[in-house]
Formats: C-alpha cells, structure tokens, sequence
C-alpha cells in the first residue's frame, strides 16, 4: 500500500473486510447490470446486489480463489440469489433496513425516464425467453449478455462446462424459432474470452 | 417497441447509491462480532448479522456450550503447562530465538488485493496484491519498499533521524519494527490462547494494556507460528475490541547483519500527514503547456463525466528537499469540477484532476504511486481514488472523487489521439 494511501476511513476496515469492499468496487457494476438483466426492476437489482456481496461475505470462507476467479464466483452467488429471491431478501430483511437514506434526494428528472425505458425493454426481452429452461435463461445471460466464456459460465453455476455449451446451443436452437432475433444473431463463436475467464 | 435479444439495456447503478451501499456493506461486514485471539482472523463462523433472531434450542445449546468450554479449560490446562514446561524455553523465548539477534530488523508484509488493473481496450479488470518489506536499522534508518503484483512500485529510504516522524501512523511499526525483540524480552507480552492462522497452528501472545487517554486499553495481540515461531499476524484490541483494520499478515520477520549499504542514499516519501500530492499550483494554459512539454500534453475533451474543465496549471509536486517547492517540474494539471472561492481546484465532491509528466523519475520520486502501464490504469480506492496510466509518453496521475470518475478520465486520456 502506498504511504500516501494509507490512511483514511477505508483503512480502519480489517483486511478481510477491505479485500471484500475492493470485489464491490470492481465489480458491483457488473452484478448490478445482471441481477438487473434477470428481473427488470432497477430498485430491486440495487438491493440484490447488496444482498450478493453479503451474501458472498458470509460465504467467502466456503472458497479459495485467485482474484481472477472472483467474478464468475460473484456471479454464481448472484444467480443463487436470484434463485431464491424471495428466501434471500428475507434473510437480509434486518441488514437492508439499516441501509441510511440518502443525505440528498437525486434529481430524476432524466435518469427516471431511462430507468423506465430500460426496464419495459427488459421486461419484453425476459417475456420473450420464457420459453428457455431457467438454466437456458441462465447460460444465455451469462454468455451472451454478461460475455463469459462457457468456462466460466460452469463456474459460476456449478455445473460441467459440456452442460453450459449444450445448454447455450439449445437456447440458440430455441430462440431460433423466435425469428428474426434467432440464432444468426447469437454468436457461434465463444464468447469474449478476455472477460469474467478463469485463470 | 423494437427489442434485441441479444443486447438488453445495460443501466449503470447511479454513483451516489454505489456510494452509499458500498459504505453500507463495509459497516454491515465490520459488525461482526469481536473474534477471540484463539480465532483465526476473518473466520469464526457467521457473524450477527447472518444469525437466526431465535436461537435454536436455548437450553440444549447452552449445556453444549458448558461442556465445550469445560473441554476446552481441560485441553487448555494440560496443553499450556505442556508448552512453557516442555523445555527449558517459553514460547516467549523461542520467539525471540526465532527472529535471531542482528542489528538490523527485516519484516515482510502482505496487504492482499487492495488495487484495481483495468485494461483500458479491454476493459477486463484485475486486483492487484500490494504488499510492503521494510528493514530497519536504529543506526542506520529505514528502508521501505512497497510492491504491487510481485512488482516493486515505490522504494524509500528514511534516515534514523526521520524514523519517527515518517512512519507514526503505522501502529504495528512500534511493537514489530522497532520494538518487538525488547518488548518480548521485557516480559511485556503473554500467552492467552491458541489458533490457525491460513491453517498454521498458532499461539496468541498479548502484550500488556496499556491505557491511554484517549482511546481507553490497548492491547496487542501477535499470532506465533508453532512450527517457527515467528508472527504470522498482528493485530490491536482496545477496550476488549479488535480496532478495526488493526490486522497485518506477517510473511516474515527475522533480524540481519548491519548493511550500511542498503541505507545509503536516502530518498524521502512524502509525510503520511501530507493530504495527497495534488494541490493547486500556478495557472497557466493549454497553448504554454504545450510550449513547455515534449512530448506535447494528451488534452481529452473539456467535459468528462458530466464534469467540465475549469482550470489548467503546472504541476504542483514537492521537489528536493521534500519539504520545499525548489524547482518546478515539467508537466501539465488539467482539473474538472469546482472551483473554490479563491478561482483553485476545490478537490471535493466530483472533480477529475489529471497531471501529466513528460519523465517518470519526476513521479516516481515524489508521490506514493509510482507503477504505470501502457493503456491501463492502476486505481486505488484507499482514501483517495488515484489512478497511474502511461499514455502516448506520457506519464499520468488521476486523482478523483470517485472511482468511476477516475476510470472515465483513464479512458478519456487512452481514447485521445494526437
């Protein structure tokens, strides 16, 4: 840690709880953009990201990993949480309740309405693929929309990297029935590699 | 209303609630209940926050937990007497064998991932492991190296001369650096308890309180390996509480040979009460910084993330002696945000400040961030959010109001050409 660096109120926190505020930094963007992408409700996708990262506290004994891995592990905490949503904000009914209210109201004058916007388009894509398995829903999100490679897409739901692939292919074979917005537009090819990949 | 499949909307959270639930997380997190020292740091099961509100079986789980800790007094009469009596040496004695008897001290810390790698093309983004080895001689001073990545970032040596006012806002420096040998062969610390620390069986010394006006007993408390006896972890416990971010991870600590050699050349850091290296300096504009400048300054847009820029300066560093302006140095301060009463950059709120410098040795020498890449930005969200790239020559200092603010310029400087 550089000297200049060293002091200040992050610095009070032990080290664990540090290292767990660098994940949220560097990657509750990106939980926030999938819980949002699953359910269409902004509001909601900011408590479920909460709720991810304490949940991923409480659980962070449960794994050893490279910093690398983190991400996929976070989004496989994510998608347990969506999972059980229900059962997850009961849990941290207590936790979320003590969240303080904001020192000053925002101006939603224009982020309302983008926010609005977003979430009927999303709400009209999530209807679309009701048609998919909720593992087909889930491969699609994160190889597709979140750009994981299947690798780590097994990872983050715990099941054979083969199963991913097969579960991808049958959500292009699906959404090749929905037409125009079917399979030549799913890329073929992998995902980016370069990112949420394993070491 | 036409919609992709394939390419949902991607909505940002807003900064103010990442702000506000980030600070929310670290309070949640941190309300976990105070560990005993036979505990390994971190562990201890779920905290109060992830606790059932009914507790399961109040009188069953109350006789186990009679009959645990009789086991554990049992275990502990029979262990403890075994470890002081099992040789002629205490464990207080084998932890002072154990770092060995030179002059100088040398202890390795490891800080964890504590900074942020964010591949401006790409955007992957990695945590950095920051970590520190000091030596220090009580003749000859300190010599501190900081690493990043296995990378060395920053190296500085302070003359004993300096030893106190450079380095007093590490606590553990007191009781590891400069005082540990003495103070376990003054009798200050004692056995308590035992422990893992990342799986090594330890043993838990506390020194003795010492109360102080202000913040009430403070104790220390080190984690000895059993297999070397050296600290594994240090921490402090004020009041009966472990004093939040107290907690270093030992790699090692032995003593050497004097080596005068290592503490040669001295090279001052900056004072740790110093508040960043950023502060206002001499206006001047673009078309002068790029009369001074070779290679000319990166100038990206005048607005970055909704901020506009609203001053243009020289670069306001500490030159040798590190407690004078004596020279100024080559390069350009573009601020974005506030200004303050005075027409100076404000430095509070939202506000990009980006400082550019045609020599690296200029930024390596005076500031506490000193790794740069090319097209990538280096961030740390410490106190301040600082972020290091190197771009078309150049070398870059970010300094924001917050993380996103500082990536937003990193990527401004990246996408700018010519």
């Amino acid at each position: 840690m550089a000297l200049l660096t060293a002091v200040g109120p992050d610095s009070e926190a032990s080290p664990d709880a540090l290292a767990h505020v660098r994940l949220w930094d560097a990657y509750a963007g990106a939980i926030y953009r999938y819980c949002f992408r699953r359910i269409a409700d902004a509001a909601l996708a900011e408590d479920l990201t909460s709720i991810v990262f304490l949940e991923a506290w409480r659980r962070r004994r449960d794994v050893s990993l490279a910093p690398e891995a983190s991400l996929p592990w976070l989004y496989g905490v994510a998608t347990n949480v969506l999972r059980n949503q229900r059962r997850s904000q009961r849990r941290y009914q207590a936790a979320l309740a003590r969240l303080p209210r904001p020192l000053e109201e925002p101006d939603f004058a224009d982020g309302l309405t983008d926010r609005l916007d977003d979430e009927q388009q999303m709400r009209l894509i999530l209807d679309q693929l009701r048609m998919l398995s909720r593992l087909e829903q889930e491969v699609l999100s994160l190889c597709v929309w979140e750009g994981l490679t299947p690798r780590a897409a097994a990872t983050a739901l715990a099941v054979p990297e083969a199963t991913v692939r097969t579960r991808l292919h049958r959500a292009r074979e699906h959404l090749r029935t929905l037409g125009e917005s079917g399979a030549d537009a799913i890329p073929a090819r992998q995902p980016d590699a370069t990112q949420g990949d394993l070491p | 209303m036409s919609i992709d499949l394939l390419d949902p909307p991607a909505p940002t959270m807003p900064e103010r609630e990442l702000t506000r639930r980030r600070a929310h997380l670290l309070r949640e997190i941190e309300h976990a209940p105070t560990r005993r020292p036979h505990e390994a740091p971190g562990g201890g099961g779920p905290s109060a926050l992830f606790r059932r509100k009914v507790p399961l079986g109040g009188v069953g789980r109350r006789a186990a937990l009679g009959v645990v800790v009789a086991a554990l007094i049992a275990v502990l009469a029979v262990v403890v007497p075994q470890r002081f009596g099992r040789s002629q040496m205490t464990l207080v004695d084998q932890a002072i064998a154990a770092i060995g008897s030179g002059p100088t001290i040398h202890v390795v810390l490891d800080e964890g991932p504590g900074v942020q790698l964010v591949d401006l093309r790409t955007g992957k983004t990695r945590l950095l492991q920051s970590g520190a080895e000091v030596w220090s001689d009580p003749k000859l001073g300190t010599v501190w190296v900081s690493t990043l990545d296995g990378k060395r970032t920053q190296r500085f040596v302070v003359p004993a001369s300096q030893n106190a006012p450079v380095f007093p806002v590490f606590a553990w420096w007191r009781t590891l650096v400069t005082g540990y040998r003495a103070q376990l062969q003054s009798g200050a610390y004692h056995l308590v308890g035992t422990g893992q620390i990342a799986g090594q069986p330890v043993d838990w010394i506390d020194s003795k309180p010492v109360t102080t006006g202000a913040s009430g007993k403070e104790v220390t408390e080190i984690a000895i390996s059993r297999a070397t006896y050296k600290p594994l972890y240090w921490r402090e416990r004020i009041n009966g509480t472990i004093k939040p971010g107290s907690g270093v991870r030992l790699i090692n600590i032995e003593t050497l040979p004097r080596q005068p050699a290592l503490f040669a050349h001295p090279t001052l850091p900056f004072g740790p009460g110093l508040a960043g290296f950023a502060g206002s300096g001499v206006a001047t504009t673009l078309r002068d910084a790029r009369a001074a400048m070779n290679p000319d300054p990166v100038v990206p847009p005048a607005q970055i993330a909704s901020l506009r820029r609203t001053w243009v300066g020289l670069p306001n560093y500490l030159t040798p002696p590190y407690n004078s302006y004596k020279d100024q140095i080559s390069g350009v301060a573009l601020y974005y945000g506030h200004l303050d009463q005075y027409g100076d950059p404000a430095y509070q709120g939202s506000y990009i400040s980006i400082t550019e410098f045609p020599h690296r040795n200029a930024v390596v020498t005076f500031n506490g961030v000193s790794l740069f890449r090319q097209d990538a930005a280096i961030i740390t969200n410490h106190l301040y959010h600082i972020a290091t790239m190197k771009t078309q020559g150049l070398y870059v200092i970010i300094q924001a109001g917050s993380h996103a603010e500082a990536l937003a310029a990193a990527r401004a400087l990246a996408h700018q050409r010519g």
